[in-house]
């Protein structure tokens, strides 16, 4: 499970997973009916007591708020495809159109870039892959994830180094929000035609003090592309909402 | 309808080069004892091309001094005090004028030695603060007793400056105070974000086990999700409010009506008000479409004025204009450039037509807090990494407005918020502290006074959905085509219009109260909502960030004091409104 066997995409069927966040109880929904046509009909009939020119306020000039919307109850909307670590709590939540569920275990899971998405978005080469994985904190801190990550990509990228040019360090690195450390690797790898072929990797880690978790974003020839822009930009531009999808157990 | 590919992408990489240009030169030009000394007025990098043509025509502003200034501000702090007599008593363009301004007869004057050197007034102000006037480089230059020369700046784009101390004639030092304009350098970026390009891949843009629908942020999502819908449903619908949008640049017709369209809105479309000459629809297009139409998503019924300039006209300019039109009491603001160090004088020459507007007319002015998180730098330079703000999100005259990405429960109502930030493309909501303006008194209360704090303005005051992944559904016409379509769109440009067209309809909600003069500069009453009973106004932001600070609780550097409960809020709002 790391980015590091990038060489051996392996593919699994999604199975369940894209089901996982869908189903919901009709008792559910039709409370939450009943709920909403009830609180519509006390809203109206607050709003509705005001005419023009008439105050709605019990004490004009004084403030006149009514207590705020309580939340309904329904459920968190969820239209992409939750995976959730079966060993650590943690999930996240993708798009099975941009987004091909790989290598898997109960920590951590591989995500390949679809040749869909690829395609849609206007690039005929390029591979991008996404990596999440988790620990217990006791097993590594962040760090040591960033190094071990960074040893296990060497394997395949001899040469890999962090990259230092200006403007391209990660401000304000987070996974699901949580505070980590990140930086951004480049290297070459062996292309399947011969010859060198670029790669860039942003890795970031971040631990809440029991889990400590990756999130690993490889880009194979990131500058492929069109004149408006590279494959490294659209997958960065991806993986930002990967990022922010991870959810720490006990997370709201 | 959804467009997608790279075109999107494209048009990103225009705003960057578009938004290199607010971190050069300055145009102000600071008068003492009748002399005035130029500024540094060209960027380091820029090429100069030598004396402009004798006809080139430049359009700059001049500064009035106003006999009553002193006046002006203490009546300004009367109508801002609950406990006068004249609070919320605002006052009229006119009446700024009469009481506070030079007489006419000075005006003329100046007006004369302008006609007789060649220069001419295109617009007079009826607040008496300015005058807008545009002349021959030859002519401009002799009354000034400089040479106004044609530059490019590093992205090859032609702006004109001066060489030499700027001099005013002695017929003029006496009612004159400031010369804006001569140099024409700063452009002003707008801070929209797409999600084109996530869309296009499929990205179903999940936060936190949450997501959105697809497609973006509907006007009904937007209108279940902050509590807004209890007021549609009770007409209010920001019918009688007027709100003026500042834009470098215009909208298509038909990007309006298709959105209107999709969405069954009937209303009258914008009012263009031109600012100088008429401005086509450019690179910005997108940006006055979302500002608009966002509003028109919140507020169908409140009228727009789009107050449209070419990028080289100082915001001053366009809020001069807004005040003496005096029909506007909201104003949406989508545009900025960053802060330090190279625009801080053209930012001090433009703020009094910022707080005049806002504390004498009672005009809230809200203004998007940039899309680069705390790193405003990096969306001029990529390799920029100084922690920067964006200006005039900073001025403390107006309400600073941060972004959030926001999470929505299966019946779209509100689940949660995040601080906009996207560590990998450096996104985020504009926050951070100002380098000039210092921290207004009425800034106060939980979680303001923080170990960054220094005495400065703090930004933003408040948030709202701006991360693309919550971005909102606009119609606009992108560029190489000639119809209309879908597209989803975000930054804290989006943010902005929605905490404008939300107080339309507290401002309606007030007047149906018999509240109808207006609820005047809100910032400081903002925060005394949120530090009082009435607190559950805000939704409290406490996860994400701006890739530097954190959402906390309270106030925070990357949401302000959170995001709206729009009908909660209304109802604050029309309760302080005074009778």
């Amino acid at each position: 499970m790391t980015a590091g066997g990038l060489a051996l995409p392996t593919r699994r069927p999604r199975g369940d997973q894209a089901a996982r966040g869908g189903g919901r109880g009709l008792g559910g929904t039709f409370g939450t009916i009943v709920l909403l046509v009830i609180f519509a009909a006390i809203a109206w009939s607050y709003f509705t007591q005001a005419k023009p020119g008439q105050p709605s306020c019990p004490n004009p000039g004084q403030p006149c708020v009514a207590p705020p919307r309580q939340p309904t109850g329904a459920p968190p909307l969820h239209l992409g495809t939750v995976w959730q670590s079966s060993e650590l709590g943690f999930g996240l939540e993708y798009s099975p159109r941009a987004w091909q569920a790989g290598e898997q275990d109960g920590r951590g899971i591989r995500l390949d870039m679809s040749p869909q998405a690829i395609s849609a978005m206007g690039f005929s080469a390029g591979q991008a892959i996404v990596v999440v994985r988790g620990v217990p904190a006791s097993e590594a801190t962040p760090q040591q994830l960033v190094s071990q990550e960074v040893d296990l990509l060497r394997q395949t990228v001899p040469d890999i180094e962090a990259d230092t040019r200006p403007g391209r360090e990660i401000l304000g690195p987070e996974i699901g929000y949580q505070p980590g450390i990140g930086n951004v690797y480049v290297g070459t790898t062996d292309g399947a035609a011969g010859g060198a072929v670029p790669v860039s990797a942003a890795i970031l880690s971040a631990s809440d003090g029991r889990l400590s978790t990756l999130f690993v974003l490889v880009v194979v020839d990131p500058g492929a592309g069109t004149p408006q822009g590279d494959l490294e930009d659209a997958a960065r531009t991806l993986g930002d909402s990967l990022v922010n999808a991870v959810s720490w157990p006990g997370a709201t | 309808m959804i467009v997608g590919g790279m075109r999107r992408l494209g048009v990103l990489a225009i705003a960057g080069i578009l938004a290199c240009a607010g971190c050069g030169g300055t145009t102000t030009s600071a008068l003492h004892g009748g002399t005035a000394i130029a500024a540094v007025d060209a960027g380091a990098r820029d090429r100069d091309l030598g004396p402009a043509d004798a006809a080139e025509r430049i359009r700059f502003s001049v500064d009035l001094r106003m006999p009553g200034a002193a006046q002006l501000e203490a009546a300004a702090a009367r109508i801002a005090d609950p406990s006068s007599p004249d609070y919320r008593h605002f006052l009229t363009a006119d009446d700024i004028g009469a009481r506070f301004g030079l007489p006419e007869s000075a005006i003329d004057g100046v007006v004369a030695t302008l006609e007789r050197a060649g220069v001419t007034v295109v617009t007079r102000y009826r607040q008496r603060t300015a005058l807008l006037v545009e002349g021959p480089a030859r002519s401009v230059g002799r009354l000034f007793g400089v040479v106004i020369h044609d530059r490019l700046d590093p992205a090859g784009r032609p702006y004109h400056g001066v060489v030499g101390e700027v001099t005013v004639p002695p017929q003029l030092a006496a009612s004159v105070t400031t010369i804006r304009g001569l140099t024409n350098r700063l452009r002003p970026a707008p801070a929209t974000t797409a999600a084109d390009l996530r869309r296009a891949a499929g990205a179903r843009l999940p936060l936190n086990a949450t997501d959105l629908p697809a497609g973006g942020l509907k006007p009904s999502d937007v209108l279940t999700a902050y509590d807004i819908a209890t007021l549609r449903d009770a007409g209010i619908d920001g019918d009688g409010q007027t709100i003026a949008v500042v834009s470098f640049d215009t909208y298509r017709d038909a990007d309006v009506t298709a959105f209107d369209r999709a969405f069954g809105i009937t209303t009258p479309l914008p009012e263009r008000v031109s600012v100088g000459e008429p401005v086509q629809p450019g690179e910005g297009a997108v940006e006055v479409d979302l500002d608009v139409q966002v509003i028109r998503s919140i507020a169908p019924k409140a009228r727009i004025l789009n107050f449209e300039a070419n990028q080289q006209t100082g915001f001053g300019a366009i809020l001069d204009a807004i005040v003496s039109d005096g029909r506007a009491n909201i104003v949406s603001i989508s545009w900025g450039a960053c802060e330090a160090p190279q625009i801080t004088r053209e930012m001090a020459s433009e703020e009094p037509s910022f707080r005049r507007a806002a504390e004498a007319r009672g005009i809230t002015i809200f203004v998007a807090s940039g899309d680069n998180g705390a790193y405003c730098s990096r969306r001029e330079d990529p390799a920029n990494s100084t922690v920067n703000v964006s200006w005039p999100a900073t001025s403390p005259s107006v309400v600073s407005v941060g972004g959030t990405l926001l999470s929505m429960r299966t019946d779209r109502t509100y689940l949660t918020e995040a601080g906009w930030e996207d560590p990998l493309t450096g996104g985020g909501t504009g926050g951070g502290l100002s380098a000039v303006n210092e921290r207004p008194t009425w800034q106060t209360g939980a979680g303001v006074e923080t170990d960054a704090s220094n005495g400065m303005r703090q930004v933003p005051d408040v948030a709202g959905p701006a991360d693309p992944d919550s971005g909102f559904v606009i119609f606009t016409t992108e560029g190489g085509e000639t119809t209309p379509s879908a597209t989803i769109v975000g930054g804290t440009s989006a943010a902005a219009p929605f905490w404008a067209a939300s107080t339309a309809l507290a401002a309606q909600l007030a007047a149906r109260n018999g509240n109808g003069r207006g609820l005047g500069f809100l910032g400081p009453t903002l925060y005394q909502i949120a530090n009082g009973p009435d607190a559950a106004a805000f939704h409290d932001v406490t996860r994400g960030g701006n890739l530097r600070h954190r959402a906390t609780p309270g106030w925070d550097f990357a949401t302000g004091l959170g995001s709206p409960d729009v009908a909660v809020l209304a109802r604050a709002l029309a309760g302080q409104a005074s009778p």
